[in-house]
């Protein structure tokens, strides 16, 4: 698809590619100027224009309706180069003006990246790279390949969409940074003439010399085959493996594919979204890694490509792409603020579940507090704030909160709170009280019957459990306090490794109620 | 190289005495004209007539009138004036001359 434009040439009116539009209309101008000293200038160019006109009405059928650059390349052939028009009085200053503009080291014209088809053996995106920043293109294909396994391929392909083709003569001069004037472009148009010329000579010799040029040029062609379908198939390797890591992910994510299967079988993206499952529900969770991935996303790739828009100095050819950008981050920001409010909500009330139990002890005897030292518990204090073992468990804390993974399932561990209070009455007690959140008074109640705790009287002896435990439930702020009620008279002595339980209290040491206070 | 170049220079030369030949015989139009001129490869490309046409009529031996063309918009048909017909005669006498002098010189 091309777009066209519509010109008037001579009173008649012709629709006419882009790429043939600009081609003529640097040609008319370069006619102008060689004969903008002369009074017979509007004329000169009127007349042209007319048989420019007249020739293209010759080109254009009820099948082919508008002038394409090949049919504008024909009529510089038949009208022949600017220098063709100017008469002898002129030629001597033409000369001088020519030597000047063919001096290749002024460089004070803007360079754009284009893709080069001259110089091309996949893209042209190398080539065209190496006329950019001035270098060999051998050494920026040079550098593709080496980059093969980091990000090579994916550059490439990227840079091969984004990056415009170099098409017409004038975006040649661009793409090598010389000044788009009329001999610049007749030089271009000649050596592509030259070029066209070249082949064809070649063609026939090759007729001529079937035997000698036949197998030689055969097999150059084979190997830019071979190029070619090589990386063809990189570039679907990589896409297929992108499409396929980001459907594992949002299996896992939607649990379509069951956990055990991607822990298993690609252990390092299990952690993500275990991690995610801990605070947001499934459905939210869903949605918001689609909003994340979209934000996220089309933030990065908005740069990328405005970057290279930049580079290239090309601002017309992906006008749309920018609204199609602001789109999809405002729909991904949509879908993050959507799935936050909806996961915000189940914090919104908060509520609290207590249970009371009595301590028999006498009013002079002293209770001994213990903490209970089963083998999770252990485990659980070995670890760091982040593990991870082969079989697909891990485990992370934040402060004294732990996540502990396995199989698919979590489980929260988190320190409770000890608190030791005088007694109202001569008798002592326990009150431990649950906390939880949840998006009503009934949710919250159920996130709290989601706490464990075991603990256990013996006599004098409490055991406490270090950790309540939180199984298959979210985190929605679950506390448990454990509240001692002691009379006053009565002592307590906190055993081995409880002292991180309350900030009060020291291990080892006992204390007894004195009205209102420990001492 | 140089004989392209010499030869280009030769018929730029006689180009003009064409072009008025060429009208003595009747009015044309500039594509009649070059058609001619191509087919006597006077000319290589087309651009080099229109100047030459320009310059002829601003300098008083030509002129021209608009003639509606049955395919597209109206053609300028180039004809000798006066002077132009005065001109082609001192041209012709000229021309024999040279091609004389130059046989003489070349067959010696």
């Amino acid at each position: 698809m091309k777009k066209t434009v519509s010109i008037n040439l001579n009173g008649q009116v012709f629709v006419i590619d882009e790429d043939a539009f600009d081609e003529l209309h640097s040609y008319l101008n370069a006619i102008a100027s060689q004969f903008a000293n002369s009074e017979e200038s509007d004329e000169i160019i009127s007349d042209i224009e007319a048989r420019i006109a007249e020739l293209f009405t010759e080109y254009i059928s009820a099948s082919k309706q508008s002038i394409t650059l090949s049919d504008v390349i024909k009529v510089v052939e038949i009208m022949g180069k600017p220098n063709d028009f100017s008469d002898e009085t002129q030629e001597p200053k033409n000369q001088s003006y020519n030597n000047q503009s063919y001096n290749r080291t002024d460089s004070r014209f803007r360079k754009r990246l284009f893709r080069d088809p001259d110089n091309r053996v996949i893209g042209g995106v190398a080539a065209g790279i190496a006329a950019w920043a001035d270098l060999d293109p051998v050494i920026v294909r040079a550098l593709f390949v080496v980059s093969f396994f980091i990000f090579g391929p994916l550059l490439y392909f990227i840079l091969w969409i984004i990056i415009p083709l170099a098409k017409t003569p004038s975006q040649r001069l661009e793409m090598r940074g010389e000044e788009v004037n009329l001999q610049n472009i007749e030089r271009i148009i000649k050596e592509e003439f030259q070029q066209v010329k070249d082949s064809l000579n070649n063609l026939k010799k090759k007729g001529n010399r079937r035997h000698l040029k036949h197998e030689f040029s055969e097999s150059i062609t084979g190997i830019g085959h071979i190029f070619i379908a090589f990386g063809k198939i990189i570039i679907g390797f990589i896409i297929a493996a992108f499409i396929i890591v980001l459907m594992l992910f949002l299996g896992v994510m939607t649990h379509i594919i069951p956990f055990d299967f991607v822990a298993t079988h690609c252990n390092s993206t299990a952690p993500v979204s275990s991690f995610l499952h801990v605070f947001i529900s499934q459905s939210s969770s869903v949605m918001l890694f689609w909003g994340i991935l979209l934000f996220v996303g089309t933030i990065i790739l908005s740069i990328i490509v405005n970057l290279i828009k930049v580079i290239t100095g090309n601002y017309r050819r992906w006008w749309f792409l920018n609204s199609i950008f602001t789109f999809f981050t405002l729909l991904g920001l949509a879908l993050i603020i959507i799935s936050t409010v909806r996961e915000a909500k189940h914090f919104n009330v908060s509520t609290q579940i207590e249970s009371r139990n009595d301590i028999n002890i006498q009013r002079n005897d002293t209770l001994q507090i213990e903490i209970s030292d089963s083998n999770i518990n252990n485990k659980i204090n070995e670890e760091s704030n982040w593990s991870y073992k082969d079989n697909g468990d891990f485990s992370f804390s934040i402060s004294s909160t732990k996540c502990h993974f396995t199989k698919g399932d979590f489980t929260i561990y988190s320190n409770p709170e000890l608190l030791i209070k005088q007694s109202k009455s001569d008798s002592s007690y326990m009150i431990i009280t649950k906390h939880a959140n949840g998006d009503s008074h009934n949710e919250a109640i159920s996130n709290c019957n989601s706490i464990n705790y075991s603990w256990e009287i013996n006599n004098s002896n409490l055991i406490l459990a270090p950790f309540f435990t939180i199984v298959k439930s979210n985190w929605r702020l679950q506390k448990l306090q454990v509240t001692i009620f002691i009379p006053i008279g009565t002592s307590i002595k906190l055993g081995k490794d409880l002292s991180k339980l309350t900030k009060e209290l020291k291990e080892d040491q006992v204390y007894t109620m004195k009205n209102g206070k420990l001492d | 190289m140089i004989t392209e170049n010499a030869q280009s220079q030769m018929r730029k030369g006689v180009l003009e005495f064409c072009i008025l030949s060429l009208l003595s015989s009747g009015d044309m139009y500039a594509s009649d004209i070059i058609q001619e001129m191509k087919k006597a490869q006077l000319i290589v490309v087309e651009g080099t007539l229109y100047p030459l046409l320009t310059r002829q009529k601003n300098a008083g031996l030509l002129c021209y009138r608009w003639e509606e063309s049955t395919q597209g918009p109206p053609r300028k048909y180039y004809s000798l004036t006066n002077e132009g017909r005065q001109y082609l005669e001192t041209l012709k006498s000229a021309w024999q001359e040279l091609v004389i002098t130059v046989d003489q010189i070349t067959k010696k």
